[in-house]
């Protein structure tokens, strides 16, 4: 620890309540804001000063505890459900953006990977901050995988589940190998699975934690939305840098296209490489132009070159206004014949055909500029269901007046036990739409059709849900009383107090 | 018929929109709040001024003993959010000036990262502070140009919105090597609103079809010098909509764009 006392995080006040999230469709008033600083510059002891960081948010929860409120570390804002927040005080974290890669001293002789690929992100640190860390290393990484923006917090990413369409590998929980968590006033635990012990004894003192291997309890930490305390920063596991090659086509939604979607069978579909498997594989359809079929689109993975034609982009210009789609939404709910001329309307330039651009993955999925008032629901099923519930979906009478698209990516199962990517192939079923009470009764209506048909469905957490105790332990049988009993085990009863939320009771988790 | 009909639908949704203009300004940093500062501005919060500035003034009083964060001292503005009405520019013409308000929004800018030592082995000297860095040659292209600036270290630009507010121009990122643009800033010490008569005589005359606005701003000084030299913003997104209004070489590659698409 710093022999240097006067030295010490910094903590002020942030925005006034209400808090209201990116898309604007959570808007959660609170007690205080704190935003939490690491130590100023100079940084002559890296260690010292991340320690002084944990003290500091250590402190915030030694107050909350003594006044009995409730108290939740918050990320960038994008998630779309109320999971992220709390009603009594907020951290925004987004300050807290240190990071250090590993090497051989980092690592336990057990661990079988390789530790230059590793890297520790401070709780704070964007999905596109993270790019550019990992890409600025000596040997250039990149990320294994990531949702389609890059403004959201990477602990926010992976606490409710993010993920991309790289449908062999998993979700954003599934490349992170070490948790550090504040649980208590007086208490930070390092977690990693017993069968995959990464960082070494030394390390872990320098960082000042307590080391905690269990596969139980860092499967149920992972997702785990903020409530097993505040993570103040990941591990992860990258991969050498890449380049994405992205095609995107239109494609008739026929068995050949539902072929594709329900095994993962690309025999009928015209890809552009037809070597390889695709890396990443996505669908979106258009409800109100089946007709025109699917806007298909595959991502190669390619070995990165400096040469290579970035993708173009375009200055700032004229677009539309901020109120446009929410507009949108609320004449659709007036006069529900006009959802799909302006559905078809914007279609065609969000989604622009592609052939073989070229780009970094974080180039590629790099979405963060919109300012619109929108809604969005996600859910996962088995990827054998997949083709029957695009039937579901569009022959739900309420689809004619949904103001949104149905768009399925497809990801491999993740060990996390409250992953909504659960099935062995997850596919995922996201529905973006305009912010629109027609919105919503597609979503209920579509939730019912799935529960009526017996098809079993998980929802993305932080995207609009139905969540009740009943449907969240439907969703996922015994992995709740695993995933409850790991906070019980984590969490002394007066952290445990402080770190639930109205959306954890909710969900009947805590 | 149908491109018609389309156009029909385009016009009442703007139509719609009731003179309500919005435009955003961004600089090329990462933002290190999740959620906007925001506060109306007029005569009675900021005193009778030629212009209006974000941060405020009055935006910096803090409670609970701890100081405010909306003076964004630590590393400048990442984002401004202007919000103004038709009925506002109406208000200044009818006074002559004397009444004018406008609401505003913003986001404090982030500290580049610092990145550690590697591990237990020896300890650099000081931690490295990470930059963002270059990709390929011809990024270097889009390498932000020095905008004129006025004496006082302000760059200004008139800011246009149409259609009640159903097409607004909003200067973000990438930065530009041909453009005056908040985005060739990494972070921004202020940006003015000038009150400016003349605009809001064009906002009210023209029935909120057309509203000009004109902002400036100044750059933060820059924290890290040697990294930023040697690192060159990356592009950052772009905007897909309404591809007829913008000027577009070929569409940007995404896994899902913007509006209508993933939210993750």
């Amino acid at each position: 620890m710093s022999t240097d006392h006067s030295r010490r995080a910094r903590i002020a006040e942030g925005p006034p309540s209400p808090w209201i999230n990116k898309h604007q469709n959570v808007v959660q008033k609170f007690e205080h804001l704190y935003s939490v600083a690491n130590p100023p510059r100079p940084v002559t002891n890296f260690f010292d000063d991340l320690q002084l960081t944990v003290a500091a948010l250590q402190g915030l929860i030694a107050e909350a505890i003594r006044d009995q409120v409730r108290l939740r570390a918050i990320g960038g804002g994008w998630s779309l459900s109320s999971a992220a927040v709390t009603d009594g005080r907020l951290i925004d974290t987004l300050a807290l953006n240190w990071a250090f890669p590993a090497d051989a001293t980092s690592v336990v002789a057990a661990y079988r990977g390789d530790p230059a690929l590793l890297m520790y992100l401070q709780c704070g640190v964007s999905v596109r901050e993270a790019n550019d860390m990992l890409f600025a290393q000596p040997t250039s990484l990149a990320l294994k995988t990531a949702g389609a923006s890059n403004g959201q917090t990477m602990a926010g990413a992976v606490a409710t589940g993010t993920h991309g369409s790289r449908f062999r590998f998993g979700a954003m929980q599934d490349y992170v190998v070490g948790i550090h968590l504040i649980t208590g006033p007086d208490r930070a635990v390092w977690l990693e699975r017993a069968s995959q012990p990464v960082l070494s004894d030394g390390l872990i003192a320098k960082l000042g934690a307590e080391l905690i291997r269990d596969d139980t309890l860092f499967n149920a930490a992972l997702v785990s939305f903020g409530s097993f305390g505040i993570i103040h920063g990941l591990l992860i596991e990258a991969e050498p840098i890449y380049l994405l090659e992205v095609s995107r086509w239109r494609q008739a939604i026929d068995e050949r296209l539902k072929r594709a979607m329900r095994a993962l069978d690309f025999t009928g579909i015209d890809l552009p490489d037809k070597s390889k498997e695709p890396f990443h594989f996505e669908v979106v359809i258009n409800p109100h132009d089946t007709g025109g079929g699917a806007y298909v689109t595959a991502m190669y993975d390619r070995p990165y070159r400096s040469d290579y034609p970035p993708p173009p982009v375009s200055p700032s210009g004229l677009g539309p206004g901020d109120d446009v789609v929410a507009l949108m939404g609320n004449l659709g709910d007036r006069l529900p014949a006009l959802v799909g001329k302006l559905v078809n309307l914007v279609v065609p330039s969000e989604y622009p055909l592609l052939k073989k651009v070229l780009g970094t993955p974080g180039e590629i999925f790099d979405s963060n500029t919109d300012f619109q008032k929108v809604m969005s629901a996600e859910i996962g099923i088995a990827l054998e269901d997949a083709a029957r519930v695009l039937d579901l979906l569009l022959a739900t009478p309420e689809v004619k007046d949904y103001a949104g698209l149905l768009a399925f990516r497809w990801v491999k199962g993740s060990k996390a036990l409250l992953a909504f990517t659960k099935f062995a192939t997850t596919c995922t079923i996201e529905l973006p739409a305009a912010y629109a009470d027609r919105t919503m009764a597609y979503y209920q209506a579509v939730w019912k059709a799935l529960e009526d048909a017996n098809i079993p469905y998980t929802l993305h957490w932080g995207q609009i849900n139905n969540f009740t105790p009943a449907r969240v332990r439907n969703m996922y049988g015994a992995a709740v009383d695993a995933w409850v009993s790991s906070r019980n085990r984590l969490l002394a009863p007066q952290a445990r107090a402080v770190f639930t939320s109205p959306f954890l009771q909710q969900c009947g988790l805590g | 018929m149908r491109r018609m009909s389309s156009f029909l639908t385009l016009i009442v949704l703007i139509g719609l929109s009731s003179g309500c203009y919005h435009h955003h300004l961004r600089a090329s940093g990462n933002r290190v709040n999740s959620s906007y500062f925001r506060k109306t501005l007029d005569p009675s919060s900021e005193g009778r001024r030629t212009d209006y500035v974000v941060p405020p003034p009055s935006a910096a009083t803090g409670h609970a003993g701890l100081s405010s964060a909306a003076d964004c001292k630590d590393n400048g503005l990442y984002e401004v959010g202007i919000t103004s009405y038709w009925k506002y520019a109406a208000g200044r013409v009818f006074s002559f000036g004397r009444w004018s308000r406008v609401k505003v929004e913003w986001l404090c800018a982030k500290e580049p990262p610092v990145i550690g030592p590697g591990g237990l082995g020896p300890q650099p000297p000081a931690p490295v502070e990470a930059a963002r860095p270059a990709r390929s040659p011809k990024d270097a292209a889009r390498q932000p140009r020095q905008s004129q600036t006025d004496r006082d270290g302000f760059t200004k630009r008139t800011v246009h919105a149409f259609f009640w507010g159903g097409l607004q121009q909003n200067l973000l990122p990438p930065p530009s090597a041909t453009a005056k643009t908040p985005a060739n800033c990494k972070s921004l010490r202020q940006v003015k609103l000038p009150l400016n008569y003349g605009h809001a005589l064009i906002t009210v005359f023209t029935a909120g079809l057309w509203s000009p606005m004109q902002v400036a701003w100044k750059c933060n000084e820059e924290p890290n010098a040697v990294s930023q030299a040697k690192a060159p913003a990356l592009p950052e997104a772009t905007r897909l909509w309404f591809p007829r209004l913008m000027p577009r070489e070929s569409p940007k590659p995404r896994a899902a764009s913007a509006i209508l698409s993933s939210k993750e």
